[in-house]
């Protein structure tokens, strides 16, 4: 069984913890690898000023209500280990993202993704010229979504 | 994909275009200056800037062969390695050697009507882009000539060969047409 959800959707859904039913925050957005295929953390706005981190596999049901977490101490801030911070926190944005065709033409924004809540896949990005489905997507980066 | 009609752009558009990697989507640099061959009147490549604020003369640069496409808003590239090194003079381009610049040059016709002086390139916007054709100011207004191996340049003067004549534009959008339609007419002359 897939479920799909959207971005827009996850955004504000509270995170509880499973194991302690603390609930840490709620999602501010979700941080995508480069290529733009898969959510690789959850953004969560919480008690802390800055924004903490749920790595995707700790993420253990997305509820039409709540995002559930294996447990409170899976929140994390970003790594250290990673060579770019930006796509670690999430700093890239991607509702808003500007699109741009692999030739080099402007293609929109992206207005919304949407997410295989079950593997984490991005299945299509929704944008202002229409749904980009996920084989077309090529990456995320500093200047956008670059697509076929 | 082959595009019937050559999709064109001029050359003084082409500073402060940012490349950026279809691998990453991050936009890398920004093309400084147009390295252009003009003797062989060909395209050797971009040297570039850094992006943001604080910009400056990045030692990398982009070989004409490198690039997947030159688009209205970027120039794009496979990957970030596609940009050479500058300090590995193997590979990176000689802006030296192509120093002298076209722009400026006065262009005759084989007639020996003196056409105007060379204001702009023109370059095809598909894989490993080469230069389709001259801008030229006139006295009213400016004119597109295609470019071939049979233009004759002297440090003074650049002479269009009477073949290039009839495919001489007053429009970009016209001109892609008519380098598709030169290109056969010499490959058919063969």
């Amino acid at each position: 069984m897939t479920a799909a959800t959207t971005l827009s959707e996850l955004r504000n859904r509270r995170v509880v913890a499973l194991d302690d039913a603390t609930e840490v925050g709620e999602v501010k957005n979700i941080v995508v690898d480069r290529t733009a295929s898969r959510v690789e953390r959850v953004q969560v706005a919480g008690r802390k000023r800055s924004p903490e981190l749920v790595d995707w596999d700790r993420v253990r049901s997305v509820g039409d209500d709540a995002v559930m977490i294996a447990s409170a101490d899976a929140v994390h801030e970003s790594r250290d280990e990673e060579d770019d911070d930006s796509y670690v926190r999430g700093d890239i944005p991607i509702v808003g993202a500007q699109v741009t065709t692999t030739q080099g033409f402007s293609a929109g924004e992206v207005t919304d993704l949407h997410i295989d809540t079950s593997s984490g896949d991005v299945l299509a990005a929704m944008t202002t010229e229409g749904r980009v489905s996920a084989d077309r997507i090529k990456s995320l980066g500093t200047f956008g979504l670059i697509i076929t | 994909m082959t595009l019937a009609i050559a999709s064109l752009v001029l050359g003084s558009d082409l500073p402060g275009r940012p490349i950026v990697p279809i691998d990453c989507g991050d936009d890398i640099a920004e093309v400084k200056d147009v390295v252009f061959d003009s003797v062989s009147h060909r395209l050797i490549g971009f040297t570039l800037n850094k992006r943001g604020w604080f910009r400056g003369t990045l030692k990398a640069t982009l070989p004409r062969e490198s690039v997947t496409a030159i688009g209205p808003v970027a120039v794009m590239v496979d990957a970030a390695s596609s940009l050479v090194d500058a300090s590995n003079s193997a590979e990176s381009l000689d802006v030296s050697s192509h120093g002298v610049t076209v722009i400026g040059t006065r262009v005759l016709s084989a007639g020996g009507d003196d056409l105007g002086l060379i204001s702009d390139i023109v370059f095809e916007t598909g894989p490993a882009p080469v230069a389709a054709g001259y801008q030229i100011t006139t006295d009213d207004g400016s004119i597109f000539v295609p470019i071939s191996a049979q233009l004759a340049l002297s440090g003074e003067n650049l002479v269009l060969p009477e073949s290039a004549t009839a495919f001489i534009r007053h429009d970009l959008a016209g001109f892609g047409a008519a380098v598709t339609d030169y290109r056969k007419t010499l490959e058919s002359s063969q």
